[in-house]
């Protein structure tokens, strides 16, 4: 008799979901909602698992607020803190940032900003009246979120999104430091799967130049942290298999 | 390429937008099938293809539980050691009592419990198809 009898198996999985229903209910309709929050978590434990001393800002009353879509003010919402020696950097959620080439009035809201620190104004400071983004030098990295399957366009959206803010990343250059300070390539982070049409795709990115992330099943990738894991899903340095920088793709 | 029945039966009892996300996932994983089975060092014979994706179903169902409560307790570690009550993201709140925390944990302990009554501990730690098929294919051969 095989290990597993697949008829047998199915009907308990069948009646553990039943029992489950309205568990499983939730957790399908909190994806999306947590997507966000898994998105600043893990940016925050790349800097962590690196050595960086990781520390909270929460500027107002007693729940950690991370700032979703692009209403409201930085100021309002929670952040963390980087610090490695003389180093510092901030991370913030749904951050508008300046493009590359100063359009004037463009403002790209990316959905994870990793920035030096000081940069975006704190409570209590008269500048903030006039701050309406981050000026794109001071952009060190970003992450993007979607609940969605990976298919070519969305790879290319992203692609868009990194031209108009870092350029530099699809020409095979980054910044001086970027790689000894520990940051992580500008990256998709998505909860569905690299969909098949993508794989050569993301394969040619090494050979063309284009530092950039795709973590697809990004939930995956954190249950392995929760498994007491200790390599971060961002990398610059073609190590994680979903990253796109690997010749082996993680399905 | 088709579901295995035993699989189609299975998705259809979860949530619209799980099994959708679910049955794309395992419709891309089959154009690689092979591959995965040939670095894997694993046939069809060794491991049948409808138990190998029933059991893919089942990793990934567990990995969004698991990845859910990482987010939710790692959130809420940080919330306790800075002294804050809970997590708030647009209209979710959550802190360590509230229902979604409470529900999370207990679908996690139950899983937990269901894949040992199976026999299926090694998918808690699996980190993707390969690992699912590696243990399928050391399950027979312990059973061998």
């Amino acid at each position: 008799m095989p290990p597993v009898e697949v008829e047998q198996l199915s009907a308990a999985l069948r009646k553990f979901v039943r029992r489950h229903k309205t568990q499983f209910e939730a957790l399908s309709e909190r994806r999306s909602q947590l997507l966000e929050i898994g998105a600043l978590m893990i940016a925050a434990r790349h800097y962590e698992l690196l050595g960086y001393d990781v520390r909270l800002h929460n500027p107002k009353g007693s729940d950690i607020r991370v700032k979703l879509g692009t209403r409201g003010d930085p100021w309002n919402f929670s952040y963390f803190e980087v610090v490695g020696g003389s180093r510092r950097f901030e991370i913030h959620t749904n951050l508008p940032v300046r493009d590359a080439v100063g359009t004037k009035g463009a403002r790209y809201v990316a959905d994870v900003v990793v920035a030096p620190a000081g940069k975006v104004p704190k409570r209590f400071e008269k500048r903030r009246r006039e701050w309406r983004a981050l000026p794109n030098d001071s952009l060190v990295t970003f992450l993007e979120a979607k609940a969605l399957v990976i298919y070519p366009m969305l790879i290319a959206q992203f692609i868009g999104i990194v031209h108009e803010l870092r350029p530099e990343f699809l020409r095979d250059q980054r910044p001086k430091g970027f790689v000894e300070e520990g940051h992580f390539d500008p990256a998709l982070v998505s909860l569905g799967y690299l969909h098949g049409t993508c794989w050569n795709i993301v394969k040619g990115f090494e050979k063309r130049g284009i530092r950039i992330g795709i973590v697809a099943q990004f939930d995956s990738a954190i249950a392995n942290l929760n498994r007491g894991g200790t390599q971060s899903p961002l990398t610059t340095d073609g190590a994680n298999p979903n990253s796109g920088q690997n010749e082996d793709i993680e399905f | 390429m088709a579901l295995p029945p035993a699989v189609e039966k299975t998705t259809a009892q979860l949530p619209a937008a799980l099994r959708q996300e679910l049955e794309g996932y395992l419709r891309t994983l089959q154009e690689v099938e092979s591959e995965i089975y040939r670095e894997a060092e694993t046939t069809h014979g060794e491991v049948p293809r409808d138990e190998f994706l029933l059991v893919v179903v089942i990793w990934r169902l567990y990995s969004q539980v698991e990845g859910q409560r990482w987010i939710m307790q790692n959130s809420l570690e940080i919330a306790s050691e800075f002294g804050a009550g809970g997590f708030r993201a647009g209209r979710l709140r959550f802190s360590g009592t509230s229902d979604d925390t409470t529900e999370l944990q207990e679908l996690h302990r139950s899983f937990d419990r269901w894949l040992h009554q199976q026999k299926l501990d090694f998918i808690r730690l699996a980190d993707g198809p390969r690992d699912v098929l590696e243990g399928l294919r050391q399950a027979h051969n312990a059973a061998s």
